[in-house]
């Protein structure tokens, strides 16, 4: 019965063995070691290529006063996605596959409106995900006649359990609706998190 | 003749002859040399920061919104030649290696005494288009007029474009305005997260 080395699990014969059968031996060994050189090489070349999107819109899109609304990608650019995470869509955002934390972040160019005095605008972003619903939230003042911009950035973990879609809502305060109009939307993977939090 | 495994390490098989430190010796330095050709594969995640810090002041009066290309002056750090280290002050940055790049940067803004700024925004750009923005209304609180403002992106870079920080200034009174805002230290921080 041959023997294996404590960390990588390599076989070894064993003086005791009934019966030495060296080519089955040194076959054994190296059927072993090649697929963990070739395991390590992937995770090496995996941890340079990690699972990124991101996507960038321009259309101008209502945003109702008091009501808090998905952020639309319709006609978004996919800037650039490797692990089919992006969803150029209505109701769409960046869907997450891969286990592990995430950098995310997004900012949106709500109009300016004439005649609104002080008011606020507020984005956050929201995951289908099991943890961290509403993993981030920001908000900021307008004033008259002045182009608002919001930003939102987080770290958010994906347990690698089925997939989390990660969208943007927005929400202002007027008594009328504004538009918004230049978005983006960034998600990168930073980190695997062995067996998991 | 040996038989090899997919990555080429090689075994005896029972038809050849019976030197088992030869077929030992091929099989460890095959090995051997694979194994250090995966190992020179490691290195850090390629990543950088650089800063500016002298004042950028909006010198002059205005009524709508003016906009600097800030400046970086200092190398704070720079990981696997991400890019080449600034030797005398420059407002474009160039990540070295082509993929997904992730960026985040910050400015310091202060405003003297009196000014009428309704607006300050942080840009960054990739050559001449932006891609992040972020901004603050009523900039202005006393008796600490001093805050800070970060934005947070992805892009691709091909390996040849650019990176600019930018900062903008609005006031909106219609009333030109003094004395001047100043934006002081700033920073940009690239992390490569692909490596096409």
């Amino acid at each position: 019965m041959p023997a294996n080395t404590p960390n990588r699990n390599y076989p070894y014969q064993l003086y005791t063995e009934p019966t030495m059968d060296f080519p089955t031996a040194i076959e054994s060994l190296a059927e072993a070691v090649d697929p963990d050189v070739t395991a390590l090489e992937s995770a090496i070349a995996g941890a340079y290529d990690r699972p990124s999107a991101a996507m960038s819109a321009s259309s101008d899109v209502p945003v109702l006063a008091n009501t808090v609304t998905t952020v639309s990608w319709i006609g978004a650019t996919v800037v650039y996605d490797n692990d089919s995470m992006a969803l150029p869509s209505g109701v769409g955002g960046i869907v997450l596959r891969d286990q592990g934390v995430y950098a995310l972040s997004a900012y949106v160019q709500v109009s300016s409106l004439a005649g609104i005095t002080n008011h606020g605008v507020e984005l956050s972003f929201a995951s289908t995900g099991a943890i961290s619903s509403a993993p981030a939230r920001t908000s900021t003042l307008g004033v008259v006649n002045m182009t608002t911009y919001v930003h939102v950035s987080t770290l958010h973990y994906h347990t690698g359990v089925g997939t989390d879609t990660i969208t943007l809502r927005i929400w202002q305060n007027t008594l009328t609706a504004r538009i918004y109009s230049n978005r983006q939307i960034t998600a990168t993977k930073v980190s695997n998190v062995i067996g998991g939090v | 003749m040996p038989d090899n495994t997919p990555r080429g390490y090689p075994y005896s098989i029972p038809s050849d002859p019976a030197d088992v430190p030869a077929a030992m010796e091929a099989l460890a330095e095959a090995i051997d040399g694979d194994v250090g050709s995966v190992a020179a594969t490691v290195r850090p995640r390629r990543a950088f920061r650089v800063s500016g810090f002298s004042p950028v002041s909006f010198s002059t009066a205005f009524t709508t919104t003016n906009s600097y290309t800030l400046p970086m002056e200092v190398n704070d750090f720079i990981i696997g030649d991400a890019i080449d280290p600034i030797n005398t002050p420059t407002t474009t940055i160039f990540p070295k290696f082509p993929g997904f790049w992730l960026f985040r940067a910050e400015i310091v803004y202060s405003a003297v005494g009196g000014s009428l700024m309704e607006r300050v925004t942080i840009e960054l750009y990739r050559n001449i288009s932006f891609f992040a923005l972020n901004g603050t209304c009523r900039p202005i609180v006393f008796p600490d007029p001093t805050a800070t403002i970060p934005v947070e992106a992805g892009t691709y870079c091909s390996g040849t474009d650019y990176i600019s920080l930018r900062a903008s200034a609005t006031q909106n009174t219609g009333i030109p305005d003094g004395p001047p805002m100043v934006l002081r230290e700033r920073s940009l921080f690239g992390m490569q997260m692909t490596e096409s």
